[in-house]
């Protein structure tokens, strides 16, 4: 019989036939349909529609101002509760972590339901009408991906060598400059790649913003999903490639700039 | 080697083949699957095993009729529009649909339904000529009605005060600021919207003209829509966007039965449900059609052009004309069947005295007139036989309009060209206004990324100039010790990457010359194994 070897290389076999249907096909779909108008020809229209039609660059500005609040928030939030849990006196066996990954488990869309009525539930109790709409948005969105800030963070700092603000004590540093000088810079790898994951599907989101915002808060994700509905693929696909530029822009940033901290060996600023 | 790819490859394609037809659905015992597609809770189904189910019901039948097994799937559609995309774009092989009327005339320009035969739809004749040969399907070519109704204001009557319940402008009140839900459905809302927005002109012409003129007036207006017009009923949605409670589909009607919102654009249909269940929760909840005219829409059974099954197609609609069953899916669904029969009729006057008391008197021969207002000898014979009076019926406004709404309510027709237009208006009505937090912040990250790009390219700039500053400085020669202890540095460094380099050459040598080695043995294990 003839030499035989199963190469490793078959393994991704099924995944890459998976990836070029449903990823790279789509995709190429996406970007033809972009750079096409509704005649079929060729043509950059939908993309200068983008900047003077006067409605959705607007709503591209409050779309990137809300997922930056909501990440800002997630930070402020999210970075105690890592710090928390990585100290190994109250998360003893992980408990405590479970129960933060806990809700992570339930349905996105269940919950962001749950949270709709869990605000009418307290709107009647305390005798408040709640206005649904920006406000309601932004909290659904820092319910939803609060986690994703919170398990980057805590698996850098679980990770790290407690030696370090060991010496940072012994060398005179109060408790909040060690926060402050040492486990914060240390921390950057996570807080970044903490930051992208909340800020990306924040950026494209649409149905929180629909439930939450009673339809009123009109995001690009929203006007993309109305584009789509309403027969005009066009447009719609151009956004969506709009959309994707600036998450593939912050993606490289993250990676340029985690890239950097980890030649230097998690380097301090 | 290659004789194992081939086998891996033709295990895919029998995995292939093998999975393929599982999923297309090909049944090899012949039972034939008639798909209907529809909005969801749009017919009766059971729940549990031995409820009433139309569609179980006609499978029976069917099977009965012909002794060809049939098996209905139900396919539900969240919004027209995406149904449409649907049959049009993926070429969907549904062999009923039940689209709006304004749908039915779309899908008739783009040559996407098959026509019917209506001589296999003989139960076509419970139908009233009010509802057939419409302008959106004249002669019936395409489509036969299912269920039909108008669009109006569901209000609390508890809550709202009597002299505001005037014309379409309780919609727009400021009184009930974060009360008001409108429809998230830009072809109801722009038609409420353009009548709102006219509503001057419309009365002052209601004054002199007669009905009919005054129809084809309103029927211009709403459905001729020009840059001008919808630049006016921007002004208004847009006024009216900032006392809104929600922007809604579904859901509205649940929010008006938990006394959440108090007005509420609806469809007859959906007003019938809500004022039921709310008087269950002891809500007082009213419905009227404005009298300066709205909308009087059609839902229709059509055979889409891709569909596979149009004989079982055209059985089934007949089967959902029947009388009987008629009746059952108008007391599931609650919305008014297009089907006239006594039992209908009986079951839309079934009323308590309370209700009664209430009603007035109104006359329903419209129904039986056709589209150039001539009454029907047949019809009227018809309701001689059933010993009800048409022309003296107590029957509540959200369940049947009466004449004099229904001269003044006109049908809508597709946007056409103008459908982006008109989606352009629409998301200008729902932007957010450009808070100064968003500007401010926009200006600020706009500054940082040019500060950002600006400064990268300004130290780029800096290092080569300072490296060949430094490079200058060397050829010129000047001998300072700065400059020779530089250039001696330079020389180690070159050196030293100049070594490392070669040792790198040397041990990817090495490696390579191992890893041939491992690969003898690796095949040789291998064939061995093979072997045995």
């Amino acid at each position: 019989m003839k030499k035989f070897t199963i190469k490793r290389k078959y393994l991704a076999f099924p995944y890459a036939i998976f990836m070029l249907l449903f990823v790279l096909l789509p995709l190429a779909l996406i970007v033809f349909y972009a750079f096409t108008n509704a005649d079929g020809s060729i043509s950059l229209e939908n993309f200068i529609n983008f900047f003077t039609d006067g409605v959705t660059f607007n709503s591209f500005l409050d779309s990137i101002w809300i997922a930056f609040i909501t990440t800002v928030i997630c930070f402020a939030l999210g970075f105690p509760v890592a710090y928390i849990l990585a100290n190994k006196k109250y998360n003893r066996n992980k408990t405590l972590f479970l129960l933060f990954l806990l809700p992570m488990w339930i349905n996105f869309l269940l919950r962001t339901i749950a949270t709709r009525a869990m605000f009418e539930a307290f709107g009647s109790w305390l005798n408040i009408t709640i206005n649904f709409g920006k406000g309601t948005t932004i909290f659904g969105m820092v319910y939803n991906f609060l986690p994703f800030m919170i398990i980057p963070i805590y698996s850098t700092l679980s990770s790290l060598d407690k030696s370090y603000t060991e010496a940072a004590l012994d060398l005179g540093a109060t408790p909040t400059k060690v926060i402050t000088r040492v486990i914060l810079p240390l921390a950057i790898p996570g807080i970044i790649s903490g930051i992208t994951m909340v800020f990306m599907p924040t950026l494209s989101t649409f149905v929180i913003s629909d439930l939450l915002g009673n339809n009123l808060v009109q995001l690009l994700g929203n006007i993309i999903n109305l584009e789509f509905t309403q027969n005009s693929w066009n447009y719609g696909s151009a956004l969506s490639i709009i959309l994707l530029l600036l998450m593939g822009i912050t993606m490289f940033i993250e990676k340029k700039y985690n890239n950097k901290t980890q030649t230097a060996g998690g380097r301090i600023w | 080697m290659k004789k194992k790819s081939v086998i891996l490859i033709m295990l895919v394609l029998l995995l292939a083949l093998t999975i393929i037809p599982a999923l297309s659905g090909c049944n090899s015992n012949k039972v034939i699957v008639l798909k209907v597609y529809n909005a969801q809770d749009y017919i009766q189904e059971g729940e549990d095993e031995g409820d009433e189910d139309v569609l179980k019901d006609f499978e029976v039948y069917y099977e009965e009729l012909t002794g060809q097994k049939v098996r209905v799937q139900y396919d539900t559609f969240d919004t027209l529009e995406r149904a449409y995309t649907i049959i049009n774009k993926r070429k969907a092989d549904y062999d009923v649909f039940c689209p709006s009327d304004y749908i039915i005339e779309k899908m008739k320009k783009a040559d996407l339904l098959t026509p019917l035969n209506l001589n296999k739809i003989p139960n076509i004749e419970n139908i009233p000529p009010y509802l057939l040969d419409r302008d959106f399907d004249r002669n019936n070519e395409y489509s036969v009605p299912y269920m039909w109704g108008t669009l109006g204001i569901l209000y609390n009557a508890d809550q709202i005060s009597e002299e505001d319940i005037k014309g379409w402008d309780l919609l727009w009140n400021a009184k009930y600021k974060n009360d008001i839900l409108m429809k998230d459905s830009i072809r109801d809302s722009v038609f409420i919207a353009t009548i709102y927005a006219y509503r001057e002109e419309l009365a002052e012409f209601n004054k002199t003209a007669t009905p009919e003129k005054y129809r084809e007036k309103l029927n211009d207006l709403v459905n001729n829509i020009t840059p001008e017009k919808l630049a006016t009923v921007e002004k208004e949605l847009r006024e009216q966007y900032n006392i809104l409670y929600a922007y809604e589909v579904d859901s509205g009607k649940d929010s008006m039965i938990n006394g959440e919102a108090l007005i509420n654009l609806a469809w007859s249909g959906d007003a019938v449900w809500a004022i039921e269940e709310a008087a269950n929760n002891g809500i007082n909840l009213d419905y009227y059609i404005p009298e300066e005219g709205s909308n009087v829409w059609f839902d229709n059974w059509v055979i889409p052009k891709y569909a596979k099954n149009v004989d079982i197609a055209h059985e089934f609609i007949n089967f959902i004309c029947r009388p009987d069953i008629a009746v059952r899916n108008m007391d599931y669904i609650g919305y008014t069947t297009a089907v006239l029969s006594q039992e209908s009729i009986e079951y839309m006057t079934d009323l308590d005295d309370e209700t009664l008391a209430t009603l007035d008197e109104n006359d329903y021969t419209y129904l039986f007139e056709n589209r150039d207002g001539v009454l029907n000898d047949s019809w009227l014979q018809k309701a001689t036989e059933w010993g009800i009076d048409f022309t003296a019926l107590k029957i509540p406004e959200v369940v049947l309009p009466s004449k004099d709404k229904t001269e003044n309510c006109v049908e809508m027709t597709d946007f056409g060209e103008k459908q982006d237009m008109v989606v352009k208006m629409w998301t200008r009505v729902k932007a957010l206004p450009l808070g100064l937090e968003v500007k401010i912040f926009s200006i600020c990250l706009a500054i940082a990324i040019v500060g950002i790009i600006a400064y990268s390219i300004y130290k780029k700039v800096e290092k080569k100039k300072l490296v060949a500053g430094k490079i200058e400085q060397l050829d010129n020669g000047n001998n300072t010790t700065q400059n020779n202890i530089f250039k001696t540095y330079i020389q180690k460094t070159k050196d030293f990457a100049g070594k490392v380099k070669s040792k790198i050459t040397n041990l990817k040598k090495a490696n390579t010359k191992t890893k041939d080695i491992d690969k003898e043995n690796i095949s040789e294990t291998d064939s061995d194994n093979t072997q045995n």
